[in-house]
């Protein structure tokens, strides 16, 4: 009864936002123009379609992810004439994440800290990016907090290597990047030179500036279930938990010293092909486990976790002061390259390659993620996607109820190899392999039907994983006028085989957003 | 010609009908003797001085005069008859209260610039048809191709080097409107357009020697609004060559990356309008892609002085009021597509013999019904290098089969600017990527 009101009372919540009168349709200009300012107001939700049994008793409703959040982006522009450019651009958030609020369940299957750490921005969150971007002529420098994109093909990152992912409220494929990446101080450099090909060479230096992928917490959507890593769940958090929390803590954070990142990128166009080369020396955003503290990291975690069992009382245990976790330093060389192909309808083809030079794994038992860690190695891999994008007229449907919009269908084939690799690998589960296979390929679609002049639409992305894992991702929006965007989903997760086990396998849900932009 | 146009300022804004018929006729007079004595002849008028003397007692009684629903019927036969309908059902079309009007203005006859009389005395007795319809050193000629054209491709080649002054900027705030329901989605862009090839006014001419990706026109675009649209930037560029498709690059930046575009299908529907992305001016895209037939001429009140800061429109409106059409004689070409499977059966092209701006568009369906019809509306705008040039300053756009439309208005316009040609580069497109 009490889940049904609160599902209510949230969905009551999706409906106020309309309240807001839209005002004008266009960004608002103050000062003369100088200043610009653009963004939304969002209401976000998740549904879980199908919990766990073993899970339930973590959810009082199947409400998962309720989120609030607006995003305010601002372009002040300080002088534009001819010759110089110079202009300040910063985009500031916020959100809070209300299902822990309502749901007294979720909320404790979620530890403490992270909890904390889920419901708002925290640290610097609030700035997605903040920075000064001058040029003059050839030149131009841009100082601050960025995002930048190096990579052409979606869902899969090949050459977009240089900010990390936040992946605890959002997922590639079901948001935009601009939503997934965290913001990284540094200093960027471009020069447009008059070579053949005019190729444009691009520099970034980031001096100290540290952040990891962020991975979803325990216990709330889109991380893993206390259920499922806990030997005692409810009395003492998750093996999971303990994990990430931990590489969280033993992230480097600021270090003008060791932290350094620097990256380069030459974009040219040669025989009608845009092309790019990049080269990328960096922390990994991931870290990998040192061996010779790993077991006692776990034991810790294990005498914890037998107090807790044996006594039934909730037994958190402390995090040990040493560094277990480390992000090390590897190489990336890569490209990309797109062009039109004429005599193929016109359709559009790009290819991303990269080639990552010691890239640190951790070796354990059959290459298990949660596996005893015994080794450290250095591999190299490489990997590539092409990708084709074409629109197509469905016959009749495209006149009769598209006004005359064509269908948009990008599909990429995506292939990647790990160098010397051997069964004990333990990889990062995002990357697609099923453990004991040194490569993963997959195919990733995106379809884009816009109907009744683009008032609603209709998207199909998903890709499909020849060692069973699957992800398909219907939505629907509906944006009637100049401000409001509702959108509705679902997204369905699956796998065949429990060596190919897809990290969110039991995370279908049906996904409601509404926006409104300015 | 600035002294005509003060002149005829003057007589348009005299109150008495009498005096105003009498200035009027003065006004033909000292006109025609100027246009014959100092001009290179092309089309100064479109109408013979017979002509003229009926259109103005015809403007004896019509100029000044507001039409709408009520009165349209009068001039039906100068409007194409699907508008007539818009007039007569304004409630079908999301009018205002006070329904659809428009006000009649006396005929002005609009002149080149110096720059096109220049290049078309130079060129024009040079050029000729290749057997393929091309234009033999079609790279190297600018002006008027045919300044006395006898064929519909003529007048399309006459359309195709109007190269809108060789550089234009405008600021545009488009309406995709749903009538019935006065719902209207808004689109706010600033848009560059570049001639690399047959420039008549500003220099170089006729043509940038360094070109080495051989350029005929390039365009920059920089999208405000609708939101999911904000900042994005693309430009499109067209090639000399006629069967080299156009290359687009665009920054959309809520994905943060410059993508190359495809441009192949232009028959796409542009961003939900009733516009393909063929149908931009009438036409864009290359000429021999068509088969053209000079009908012969046809008169339609015309909007070719349009004050587009008066033109008057509320939500969900899909035409503008409170604008000036003047009585005025069009070509009429019937224009076929050669691809059998083209989404338009015909378009039918009512163009200024004056300008070569296409004023009216009719278009048809794969079927042969009628589905469409389209209006430029025009104004003497201001020219970096001359006084002015006749340039479009906004649009209507309706699709009558699914009761549909769009507004353009276009601020700002100027012809004639200056852009640098690095606008139309990645590094642009990245300079300005937020």
């Amino acid at each position: 009864m009490f889940a049904r009101l609160r599902v209510v009372i949230l969905a009551c919540g999706f409906l106020a936002l309309p309240v807001i009168s839209p005002s004008a349709w266009a960004r608002v200009l103050l000062f003369d123009g100088s200043l610009e300012l653009t963004g939304y107001v969002k209401e976000y939700m998740l549904l879980r379609t199908r919990i766990p049994r073993k899970e339930r008793r973590f959810h009082a409703s199947k409400v998962d992810l309720s989120q609030t959040g607006f995003l305010m982006e601002a372009l002040y522009r300080l002088r534009n004439d001819a010759n110089v450019t110079c202009n300040l651009f910063g985009g500031l958030r916020y959100w809070y994440e209300k299902a822990p609020a309502f749901d007294a369940e979720l909320k404790r299957g979620i530890p403490f800290r992270a909890r904390k750490d889920y419901v708002r921005p925290r640290d610097d969150a609030h700035i997605t990016e903040a920075y000064l971007d001058v040029s003059a002529g050839r030149w131009q420098v841009v100082l601050g907090k960025q995002i930048v994109v190096w990579g052409e093909t979606d869902i899969v990152r090949t050459a977009d290597v240089v900010n990390p992912l936040d992946l605890r409220y959002a997922v590639p494929g079901i948001d935009f990047w601009e939503e997934l990446k965290r913001g990284l101080w540094m200093v960027r450099g471009l020069y447009q030179s008059r070579l053949p090909g005019d190729p444009l060479f691009e520099i970034i230096f980031i001096p100290g500036d540290f952040q990891h992928t962020e991975l979803p917490y325990e216990g709330t959507h889109w991380g893993l279930s206390p259920a499922e890593t806990s030997p005692n769940p409810g009395r003492i958090f998750g093996y999971g938990h303990w994990l990430l929390e931990k590489m969280r803590r033993d992230s480097p954070g600021w270090n003008l010293k060791k932290n350094y990142d620097l990256g380069l990128r030459i974009r040219g166009y040669t025989w009608n092909i845009d092309w790019t080369f990049i080269y990328f020396d960096t922390l990994s955003d991931t870290a990998t486990a040192d061996p010779a503290r790993s077991f006692n990291f776990s034991l810790t975690y294990a005498a914890a976790a037998l107090g807790s069992a044996l006594s039934g009382a909730e037994v958190n245990p402390a995090f040990p002061g040493y560094r277990v976790f480390r992000y090390k330093r590897y190489r990336v060389f890569g490209g990309t390259a797109q062009t039109v192909v004429e005599w193929l309808r016109g359709s559009v083809w790009r290819l991303e390659w990269f080639y990552e030079a010691g890239q640190h794994f951790n070796r354990a038992q059959g290459g298990q993620l949660d596996g005893l860690v015994y080794d450290e190695v250095r591999r190299d891999s490489y990997g590539f996607g092409v990708s084709c994008s074409d629109k197509f007229k469905v016959p009749y449907l495209t006149h009769a109820f598209f006004s005359d919009k064509l269908l948009e269908l990008s599909v990429t084939f995506f292939y990647e190899k790990i160098l010397n690799y051997d069964r004990d690998i333990v990889v990062d589960p995002s990357r697609g392999h099923r453990i004991g296979d040194s490569h993963a390929s997959m195919i990733i679609w995106n379809l884009i039907q816009p109907i009744k002049y683009q008032i609603w639409t209709f998207v199909f992305a998903g890709f499909y994983n020849p060692n069973g894992m699957y992800f398909l991702f219907p939505l629907v929006s509906y944006a009637p006028g100049n401000h409001w965007r509702w959108e509705a989903g679902a997204a369905i997760f699956g796998y065949r085989s429990a060596s190919a086990k897809y990290a969110y396998h039991d995370k279908d849900s049906i996904l409601l957003r509404v926006r409104y932009e300015w | 010609m600035a002294l005509q146009f003060a002149a005829f300022c003057f007589i348009d804004a005299m109150h008495t009908q009498k005096l105003q018929s009498f200035f009027l006729f003065l006004f033909i007079l000292l006109n025609a003797g100027y246009s014959g004595a100092e001009e290179f002849s092309l089309a100064s008028s479109c109408y013979s001085s017979e002509e003229l003397q009926q259109v103005r007692r015809w403007e004896q009684r019509w100029a000044g005069k507001r039409i709408d629903g009520r009165n349209i019927d009068l001039v039906a036969d100068l409007l194409p008859e699907s508008f007539v309908e818009i007039y007569k059902n304004p409630a079908t079309w999301g009018a205002p209260d006070e329904g659809f009007y428009f006000y009649i203005a006396p005929y002005v006859p609009i002149k080149e610039t110096p720059g096109m009389y220049a290049a078309t005395r130079t060129h024009a007795p040079h050029i000729a048809l290749e057997p393929d319809g091309s234009i033999s050193n079609y790279e190297e000629v600018a002006g008027r191709p045919f300044p006395n054209p006898r064929s519909g491709l003529e007048i399309a080649w006459n359309f195709e080097f109007n190269t809108h002054g060789d550089s234009c900027f405008y600021q545009r705030t488009g309406y995709n409107i749903v009538p019935a329901r006065t719902v209207e989605k808004v689109g706010d862009q600033d848009a560059w357009e570049l001639f690399w090839v047959h420039r008549v006014d500003v220099d170089p001419l006729p043509f940038f020697s360094d070109n080495p990706k051989r350029l005929a026109r390039s365009t920059f675009y920089h999208m405000h609004s609708p939101p999911e649209f904000k900042n994005t930037r693309m430009f499109n560029l067209r090639y000399i060559e006629p069967d080299k498709s156009d290359d687009a690059y665009m920054w959309f930046s809520a994905f943060r990356r410059i993508q190359r575009i495809s441009t192949k299908q232009r028959t796409d529907s542009i961003d939900g309008t009733d516009l393909i992305y063929d149908d931009e001016y009438g036409w864009d895209g290359q000429i021999l892609r068509n088969t053209y037939t000079w009908k012969g001429t046809k008169e339609l009140l015309c909007a070719r002085h349009t004050d587009i800061e008066k033109a008057a429109r509320t939500q969900g409106q899909a035409m503008l009021n409170n604008i000036r059409r003047e009585r005025f004689k069009t070509y009429v070409v019937d224009v076929y597509n050669k691809d059998p499977h083209y989404i338009y059966a015909k378009r039918v092209w009512y163009i200024d013999p004056e300008t070569y701006l296409i004023l009216w568009t009719e278009i048809f369906d794969d079927l042969g019904r009628f589905w469409k019809c389209f209006e430029n509306l025009t104004d003497d705008v201001p020219h970096g290098a001359h006084q002015t040039k006749n340039f479009i300053v906004g649009s209507h756009y309706v699709d009558f089969q699914r009761v549909h439309a769009g507004t353009w208005r276009n601020n700002r316009v100027k012809t004639g600017v200056g852009i640098s040609r690095d606008m139309f580069t990645i590094y642009n497109l990245q300079k300005g990527g937020y």
